[in-house]
């Protein structure tokens, strides 16, 4: 009963072509952006489930976006494919030429959705921006959302800028799953004290195969920090550097791991490292190596405690902690990358 | 019958698709055809036409609305295509309840014909005409009109490229034919045979005579035994062939349940019977070393008639290429008076006259009821030749060979075979009635009714018969055991010579290979090279007792 209630269904909808499948792929299946030039179309539903942090898995319905295929959704499949729906998340192909027909699709799909599953969550990627010229880019999008919202009757709709070419496609999803994860206020909590006891200027939590970005706190020293895009970067960052371990170790991406990465320098020291068994941990705390020293024991201390908490809040076993073997041979060098 | 043929695709923008159909409107309305309404939902079926990628390339079928869907999904990869994939199937609907076997290698080799043009040309990818028009929809009408006329098509393409499709039966695969069974064609093989046929087959179908066993033909026409065999089996495969025993005299046949229901009662049958047997009707026979020997000829197998080879059985013949009794009708030839054989004109003090047909104040025929009492007249235990001679007054115009062919054909008669079966009790010493083979071939047709008088081993027979058991006493009741003969040393005459060399040409050891039970004469006998009779002279020889089982 509680596995099942962790099940979540996430419908993802959209035209053909507008690239459903490609960051599904990105994203969970750890393709590189110009590998998805080789996927093939996708015909009908294809189920995948997909392991996000630990115990929760989301079940992924990657729907094919032919008209043929919607149409059938909408009407012989209508009961299957809408029914017991967590988010749906539906994609703009922001070059489509039919934009008009789009949303009365997208219109047709959510009066079904709000039929079936009315408290799904809804969000719309605006996708493919990176071929819209940058400066038009956030004033399209605007323009595109605003259009959107119109039509999604009742539903409060998020809607993200994305493209596979740069991080905003990891922005967009780490701000779905960030709804999804059951126990997020107990973490959110925890790391707000455990931020503050370290003095950290800012504290990321990224899930481990996805390295989606899970929850952050900001000190107000880090709310300085001018790039505001900096979670979804370290994502993309750490993702093509796996990509890049992995090709080196001779592994694949999703068994490519690293222990720990630190950055020092004058004016902050950096600690990424494994926390959970499906977590990472990026801390940014002042300069010095005593502040990092006592940084990093503090989060080696607080592991322990973390699980406990996640797993005590009704959680389930979703934080356990990472084989001992993982344990720190940080003090082996400065930043140094140890990719197993 | 093919009810429609459609060719599908899938589109990136649109989903699975029917780009072409025939008839107009039958998978999807089509405003050319507005008043044809669709045989199904194409909706409902689309996900088994264009499945996903990793479904294509099999064959699948899928049932809805009372039709049957037959495709083969291909899926060509290439960069070429808009979304690296092009997916297409050309299906073909059957009513649900048809067979549907014969269709499976049909839209098989269209998507692997579609596959290659494709690969070659872009023959369908590049093909943008509307539905209802254009080379892949023409192509589709002409097949389904030709495959429902004449189950076959040739339907050029391009240069390069033809559609030839030919609607193959699907038969059960045919047993294995072996070198003592004897075809028989159940059609004329001239209306059908051409020099593109088969060198092997061309070879052999001349002497396919139902007397030929498959060994002999192989002989007669010079092939290879493999080749023949397997040439046969494709002829059997198709139906045209009955495979019968190797007829002989000494052979013994008996009724099957299957006798009331036919022969028995069936007067069409009868007067079918009379045609084929009676000599009156024996077609001359195109090749072979006799002519239709007359009837009086006939009830003279006496030395032959024990013999397995073809000499021996071609003057049992009256045509060596008769074809089969069902296919002989030509029934308004001649008044039904003039069908039945008519009996011999004199009566021998030998034959008894069992069918009692009166001769006194009609022509003397014998007529249906005389054909079936003949033929009830075969039981178990008693030889063709015991039979005839009990018999030949009636037989006098009856073709014997056709007369038992006829009822094998037919199913209301079956070959009782004999199996020799080693046990492991050394040979009883021999009898000294029963050593002398002369004394047994000779005078076995004079009309008496005990053939066994001179010896028990070689006219074996069977079991129920009072004089067999007279004769071998001391021995079990069920089974026949040969005795050894006294290897030929107290007959130093002639008849003995071909015994002792034999007894070179076949040890005991390839004869013990035989003798388990499961193989019967005729298989000994053809694959041995010997007659029956050399046989059971060298059976008595073998150090071991033999039993000869009938079944």
């Amino acid at each position: 009963m509680d596995a099942r209630k962790k099940k979540r269904k996430v419908l993802l909808m959209g035209k053909s072509g507008s690239g459903k499948s490609s960051m599904r792929s990105i994203i969970f299946s750890n393709y590189v952006a110009k590998d998805v030039r080789r996927l093939g179309a996708t015909i009908d539903v294809e189920h995948s489930h997909v392991k996000f942090m630990g115990n929760l898995t989301l079940n992924l319905w990657d729907c094919g976006g032919q008209d043929a295929f919607m149409e059938t959704y909408l009407a012989s499949q209508r009961g299957n494919i809408f029914s017991d729906v967590a988010v749906l998340i539906y994609v703009f192909d922001i070059e489509s030429r039919e934009v008009e027909r789009d949303l009365d699709t997208y219109h047709a799909i959510i009066e079904a959705l709000r039929e079936f599953s009315p408290n799904a969550y809804v969000f719309c990627l605006v996708h493919k921006m990176d071929l819209i010229q940058a400066e038009h880019r956030q004033r399209i999008y605007d323009e595109r959302s605003a259009v959107i919202r119109s039509r999604s009757s009742d539903f409060r709709v998020d809607t993200f800028a994305s493209s596979i070419w740069d991080q905003s496609l990891y922005k967009a999803w780490a701000g779905i799953v960030h709804k999804l994860i059951p126990n997020l206020i107990v973490i959110e909590r925890f790391l707000t004290a455990f931020a503050k006891k370290i003095n950290a200027e800012e504290v990321i939590l990224f899930e481990r195969s996805t390295f989606l970005t899970v929850t952050s706190v900001t000190s107000e020293v880090g709310e300085l920090n001018p790039i505001y895009d900096r979670h979804e970067r370290l994502s993309n960052i750490m993702k093509a550097f796996k990509h890049c371990a992995a090709r080196n170790t001779l592994t694949t991406p999703a068994s490519a791991g690293f222990v720990v990465m630190h950055t020092k320098t004058p004016q902050f020291n950096i600690f990424l490292g494994r926390f959970t068994d499906n977590t990472y941990i990026f801390l940014v705390v002042p300069p010095g190596e005593a502040s990092y020293n006592c940084a990093v024991l503090n989060t080696m201390l607080a592991r322990e405690g973390f699980s406990k908490a996640a797993a005590g809040s009704g959680g389930g076993d979703g934080f356990p902690l990472p084989p001992p073997e993982s344990a720190d041979d940080h003090a082996n060098g400065l930043n140094g990358n140890n990719p197993r | 019958m093919i009810k429609a043929i459609f060719y599908s695709k899938f589109d990136t923008i649109e989903g699975p698709k029917v780009v072409h159909q025939v008839p107009d409107g039958a998978i999807v309305p089509s405003p050319t055809a507005p008043s044809q309404p669709p045989f199904l939902t194409f909706s409902d079926v689309s996900f088994f036409v264009i499945p996903r990628q990793e479904l294509c390339g099999n064959l699948l079928q899928v049932c809805t609305n009372g039709y049957r869907i037959l495709g083969y999904p291909i899926c060509m990869k290439s960069v070429r295509y808009d979304r690296n994939e092009f997916i297409f199937n050309f299906c073909i609907v059957l009513a649900e309840e048809d067979d549907f076997s014969t269709y499976k290698s049909v839209v098989q080799k269209l998507a692997d014909l579609m596959h290659g043009l494709e690969e070659q040309n872009g023959f369908l990818s590049r093909d943008f005409s509307k539905g209802g028009e254009g080379k892949v929809h023409s192509l589709c009408e002409m097949l389904m009109e030709d495959l429902n006329n004449y189950c076959e098509c040739m339907i050029p393409i391009d240069e390069l490229n033809t559609l030839n499709i030919k609607l193959f039966p699907i038969y059960p695969s045919p047993p294995a034919v072996k070198a003592w069974q004897v075809p028989l064609f159940t059609l004329r093989y001239q209306a059908f045979m051409d020099e593109n046929w088969d060198l092997t087959m061309q070879r052999i179908v001349p002497h396919i005579n139902g007397v030929n066993s498959v060994r002999i033909i192989s002989v007669l026409a010079d092939t290879d035994f493999s080749l023949t065999c397997r040439a046969l089996r494709h002829l059997l495969y198709y139906g045209c062939l009955f495979i019968l025993d190797i007829f002989s005299f000494s052979a013994i046949y008996a009724p099957t349940a299957q006798f009331s229901p036919t022969i028995g009662s069936d007067e069409a049958m009868q007067l079918e019977c009379a045609r084929y047997v009676n000599l009156r009707f024996a077609p001359h026979p195109a090749t072979g070393p006799s002519s239709p020997l007359p009837p009086t000829l006939i009830p003279t197998p006496s030395a032959n008639g024990s013999t397995n080879d073809s000499t021996g059985t071609a003057h049992l013949s009256s045509s060596l290429t008769d074809p089969t009794p069902s296919l002989v009708r030509e029934e308004s030839r001649f008044d039904a008076e003039e069908i039945w054989p008519l009996l011999g004109t004199e009566e021998t003090p030998s034959s008894t006259s069992p069918t009692s047909t009166n001769t006194l104040h009609k022509p003397a025929i014998v007529d249906g009821a005389a054909l079936v009492e003949l033929y009830a007249s075969l039981k178990q235990g008693q030889s063709v030749k015991q039979w005839y001679a009990a018999h030949s007054r009636s037989l006098a115009n009856i073709d014997i060979r056709r007369f038992i062919t006829f009822g094998v054909i037919k199913g209301f008669l079956y070959r009782v075979h004999k199996y020799a079966c080693a046990t492991s009790q050394p040979a009883p010493p021999p009898r000294p009635s029963s050593f002398t083979p002369t004394a047994l071939s000779s005078r076995a047709t004079t009309g008496n009714n005990t053939p066994y008088t001179a010896s028990s081993v070689t006219e074996d027979a069977p079991i129920s018969a009072a004089a067999r058991r007279e004769s071998s006493r001391e021995r079990a009741g069920s089974v026949v055991s040969g005795g050894r003969s006294g290897n030929g040393n107290g007959s130093t005459g002639a008849p003995s010579a071909f015994w002792e060399e034999e007894d070179e040409v076949v040890g005991d050891e390839v004869l013990g290979k035989y003798l388990d039970g499961t193989h019967c004469f005729d298989q000994i006998c053809t694959e041995l090279q010997m007659s029956e009779r050399e046989l059971t002279a060298r059976l008595k020889r073998y150090p071991w007792e033999v039993l000869i089982l009938h079944r």
